[in-house]
């Protein structure tokens, strides 16, 4: 398997709001309460008929880490394998890596006054026990994990996506299927 | 907006009017030139020093902003890509080279050889600060920075501050309106030909500015089809239009204040009259400046979800 760019995939089809993806990351890494390196968010609305669904998201690793860019201290780098790690014995919460991420990814943790963010866990990838947590976890599949090269070959998956920021800013590590409409 | 993020308010406040006060200094000093040279060295050290004062508290109000105050100088590792970093290494050679040249006029009591190109060296590092202090904030990730309005609004607030601070400092040494004459003489014995004028009308100038900087925003914002977008707007028209109607409110005294203080030559209690109004108007814009900075870091809204 190539290591080129480790990377997401989520289905809007599939995900049924249960969070269990969140609760595997807290559980798993240890996030204390505050922040929340995954988070399960709805969206609704009306336009051309009434729709609900809901994003997993998290740090998108994205081949453009604006994050590791803007921090001054460089505590944010990517990894070779395409994982953004956040190093807090560098940081020193001047949080400019929150403000320059489109998908608030970085979180402050006010118990350490370091930013912390997912790190696809890496120490499971690492010791080659397995993948992210939170995909693993996901009782629909409706968030997986995998190599961005295979992820994005899938039939149907698209980079951009309902309410997200422009693919563009960042060339985030994760596509989508999105909602299919179920009225006429 | 939470707590900490007040030092930048204070920070970028501090440091735009040292930028301002620095360079409007120079085209003070030019103004002032004799056929000897520029003003005793002796005040100039004394202007140099005051500007110095508002940089370095300005650079130390920034600190509060991080949770590691004390690793502050990690923050100078990633100068390739950063902009804080490169915002923290002029902002420092800012200071460095403004300490060494209110230093050699101290000593040199006239201008020195040394002088001319000590002031070149710190203006042009003091236009640098201000630059990267305005790339930090052209994000994409943030509609309502990532506009024209944000690098017009730093620099408008460098002149606004700097050009009124220098007005504060000329008439705390005892400089008065005086009708542009010959015979009109500063407390030096050089000729100060409307300088208090020229630097009110350029004030007035300023403040006037920010009337126009509001439109470009609200324009920006309102193009930007993300939700993002729409938030700011909302926030600064609806959710902070007391505040934003304070400090027009203020600015509107102020260009008030900054008319009287144009014409005063003409008033014959104008050398009473005009230190209090240098003063106050300086008040003023400082307060509405402070409004306007906590509306720019409180009305920041992240695209996405």
């Amino acid at each position: 398997m190539t290591t080129k760019q480790h990377a997401f995939f989520f289905d809007a089809n599939r995900c049924t709001g249960c969070r269990t993806c969140e609760i595997a990351c807290k559980v798993e890494n240890g996030v204390e309460m505050g922040p929340r390196w995954r988070k399960v968010r709805t969206v609704q609305g009306d336009e051309g008929g009434p729709f609900m669904y809901h994003v997993s998201m998290s740090c998108n690793h994205c081949e453009v880490p604006v994050c590791a860019e803007a921090c001054p201290s460089g505590a944010i780098e990517k990894r070779p394998d395409g994982i953004v790690v956040v190093d807090q014995s560098k940081c020193i919460g001047a949080r400019l890596c929150a403000w320059a991420c489109p998908y608030d990814a970085p979180q402050f943790s006010d118990e350490t006054g370091k930013m912390e963010k997912c790190n696809f866990c890496s120490h499971r990838i690492d010791a080659g026990t397995g993948g992210p947590a939170c995909a693993e976890a996901c009782p629909t599949k409706a968030l997986q994990w995998g190599q961005l090269e295979d992820i994005a070959a899938r039939d149907g998956v698209t980079a951009q996506f309902g309410p997200l920021p422009e693919a563009e800013i960042t060339k985030p590590a994760i596509r989508f299927i999105p909602l299919r409409p179920v009225h006429s | 907006m939470q707590l900490r993020d007040w030092s930048l308010v204070f920070f970028t406040l501090l440091t735009q009017m040292a930028v301002g006060a620095f360079l409007t200094l120079q085209v003070v000093q030019i103004w002032l030139c004799t056929p000897k040279g520029d003003v005793p060295g002796k005040r100039m050290t004394v202007r140099l020093i005051a500007v110095l004062a508002s940089l370095i508290l300005g650079l130390g109000v920034a600190l509060f902003h991080l949770s590691a105050p004390l690793e502050a100088l990690r923050a100078l590792v990633n100068l390739n890509s950063s902009w804080l970093s490169r915002e923290i290494v002029s902002g420092g050679l800012f200071a460095v080279f403004l300490s060494a040249l209110t230093t050699i006029q101290w000593r040199s009591k006239n201008t020195s050889p040394n002088t001319k190109w000590m002031t070149w060296l710190t203006g042009v590092t003091a236009v640098a600060f201000l630059y990267c202090q305005i790339q930090i904030y052209l994000l994409p990730s943030q509609p309502s920075w990532n506009t024209v309005a944000t690098p017009t609004a730093f620099v408008a607030s460098a002149l606004r501050l700097g050009v009124l601070g220098v007005m504060v400092i000329l008439v705390s040494e005892g400089w008065t309106p005086t009708t542009p004459s010959r015979h009109s003489r500063s407390p030096d014995g050089y000729a100060p030909l409307g300088i208090l004028q020229g630097l009110s009308l350029v004030g007035l100038v300023a403040v006037l500015t920010e009337l126009l900087i509001l439109p470009v925003q609200v324009a920006d914002l309102a193009r930007d089809p993300s939700p993002a977008a729409a938030s700011s707007l909302y926030k600064l028209t609806y959710d902070y239009d007391w505040l934003l109607g304070l400090r027009f409110g203020l600015l509107f005294v102020a260009t008030a204040t900054l008319a009287v203080m144009l014409a005063s030559h003409r008033i014959p209690s104008s050398s009473r009259l005009a230190p209090k109004l240098a003063y106050a108007s300086f008040c003023i814009v400082l307060v509405a400046e402070v409004c306007g900075r906590f509306l720019f870091y409180a009305t920041r809204v992240r695209v996405g979800i």
